[in-house]
């Protein structure tokens, strides 16, 4: 992206964040509300500048989670969504189920988990892997099924086996499908983690965020907001840098249009 | 319309010694639409020798894609045998190779990664695989272009690849599948011209599906004429002219009578068509 495009595509965006900052600490200054009740954006930037060491040990806890959960829930979405699309009759008997998971309120699921497993790392990343497979699973199923009609009756017509048809035709062909999984996937860890942490964390940034409200440090929880959102922003510009990886030839295509040939 | 003799109006039933390499016999074939069995082809007989180029020419939804389908094996007859080689080969997949109407070229392929996936699927090693396909593009005209992507070729270059693809199949029998229907004119008759010389180097077996007159007779051996669903053979034609052609033959009377002779046939098919929907 040229730098024009880039100032063009992000201006209206800053304009209307650092409007709503003025606000806040307009609001903040003129009603003369106390600080430790509304801090303004100075007070959670001074706080910041103060607490970094302790936040930056917590976030780097919530990273190792986080990571961890979205890779196995990730693999566990594509692993899912192949034997699915394989076996109708799994499909069948799955789906549902599958479903009806995601309807079991995240906070009830926490807390049993931890009440199972302790308070040590598995509950979180089996909290954060349930929250990541489904997008991921749903996405990949649907682009597995969406494969061209035409490549697909090329494939058979040439006798591919069931095998070789998923590998070479339908893997590759949801791949964009799968990476929109992804990108929901990677903003929902960042939750799943957040809430993990709130249940029963001993360490990590949702645990911190829950200390400094107990102690009405409400500073330290815009802090605490301010790197969850940071983490979001980075975890969906890690998908779409995997995405960009592996779907290449999409992107190239989308601009190429009907030129020639590209080389002489 | 009457037949004179020299349109080559075949009448011979075909007979063992012909060396015959595929054929359809009897084939009939239905599908359900809304509850009612619709018969789609309804006894089709014909046959492609050894090294012959043969051509079905049939108005638009006459079923010739079906008959494709069929061979390949993604469908069964109802009714009738498809012999390859003396062998009944209905339902089996992967005994011939295939040139699909559009080119069906995988977006994620360079050029030879797509022109070597019919060696790969047959279990080539990818390396082997690619060389081979390298060489078979260079010879079609394609060298430059091996690893570009499918979309930086234009229609007529993607459709030789797709063509270098189907030879590279190795299968004694290619189909080609309306192959140039969705080319401009003029990039189709460069095609057509491009694929006869391709065609008279190799002299594979050949079933070329087309709704283009001139194409079938420019350049087959023989050609089949379809009548409109419930498909049957309408007339069987021996195209008598020598080989090797060029596109000065379009230009002779004895041509334009033999594509005046099939425009009338395919015209009252349609017409008879068109009256069974009134």
């Amino acid at each position: 992206m040229s730098i024009g495009a880039f100032v063009y595509k992000w201006w209206p965006p800053a304009l209307v964040i650092t409007a709503l900052v003025i606000g806040w600490q307009a609001a903040v200054d003129l009603s003369g509300v106390e600080k430790w009740h509304v801090p303004s954006p100075i007070d959670v930037a001074q706080e910041s500048m103060k607490s970094y060491p302790q936040v930056l040990a917590h976030t780097w806890i919530t990273v190792k989670v986080m990571l961890t959960g979205t890779a196995i829930g990730i693999a566990i979405g594509i692993a899912g969504a192949l034997l699915l699309h394989i076996s109708p009759f799994l499909n069948r008997a799955f789906y549902p189920l599958m479903i009806l998971s995601q309807n079991i309120p995240i906070i009830v699921l926490s807390m049993l988990l931890i009440f199972w497993f302790g308070f040590g790392l598995t509950p979180k990343i089996v909290i954060i892997v349930l929250v990541c497979f489904f997008p991921v699973l749903v996405a990949t199923m649907n682009g597995l099924a969406q494969a061209d009609r035409a490549m697909r009756s090329y494939m058979l017509m040439t006798g591919a086996s069931r095998l070789q048809l998923l590998l070479k035709l339908e893997l590759p062909y949801s791949l964009p499908y799968l990476f929109a999984g992804v990108k929901i996937a990677a903003t929902y860890s960042v939750m799943g983690a957040v809430i993990a942490e709130w249940v029963g964390g001993s360490q990590g940034i949702g645990k911190y965020m829950m200390m400094s409200y107990a102690s009405f440090r409400m500073d330290r929880v815009f802090v605490s907001v301010i790197v969850i959102i940071v983490l979001s922003l980075l975890m969906v510009g890690l998908s779409r840098l995997l995405e960009w990886r592996f779907t290449r030839w999409k992107t190239h295509s989308l601009h190429a249009g009907t030129e020639g040939g590209s080389r002489p | 319309m009457k037949n004179t003799q020299n349109t080559g109006e075949v009448n011979e039933t075909p007979s063992s010694s012909d060396n015959i390499k595929l054929q359809f016999e009897d084939i009939v074939k239905s599908f359900r639409e809304d509850g009612n069995d619709t018969r789609v082809l309804d006894g089709i007989d014909l046959h492609v020798r050894e090294g012959e180029f043969v051509s079905i020419l049939g108005p638009s939804g006459s079923g010739k894609s079906t008959l494709f389908l069929l061979l390949g094996g993604l469908y069964r007859p109802d009714h009738g045998r498809i012999m390859l080689d003396g062998r009944d080969i209905a339902g089996k997949r992967g005994l011939v190779s295939y040139m699909p109407q559009d080119s069906a070229m995988f977006p994620w392929r360079t050029v030879e990664q797509n022109a070597a996936l019919p060696l790969q699927l047959d279990g080539v090693p990818a390396r082997t695989a690619l060389s081979m396909a390298r060489s078979a593009l260079q010879k079609a005209g394609l060298e430059g272009y091996e690893r570009s992507l499918p979309h930086q070729l234009s229609g007529g270059m993607q459709q030789r690849a797709a063509f270098v693809r189907a030879l590279l199949g190795r299968r004694d029998v290619m189909c080609l599948d309306e192959p140039f229907a969705a080319l401009d004119a003029l990039t189709r008759q460069e095609m057509q011209h491009w694929l006869l010389n391709q065609w008279e180097q190799e002299r594979r077996t050949v079933l070329f599906v087309t709704h283009s007159i001139e194409e079938a007779l420019y350049l087959s051996d023989r050609l089949y004429v379809l009548s409109a669903k419930p498909t049957q053979v309408l007339q069987e034609i021996a195209v008598p002219f020598p080989r090797p052609r060029d596109r000065r033959l379009l230009l002779e009377p004895q041509f334009a009578a033999l594509r005046g002779q099939l425009y009338e046939l395919l015209l009252s098919a349609k017409e008879e068509e068109g009256a069974r929907h009134d």
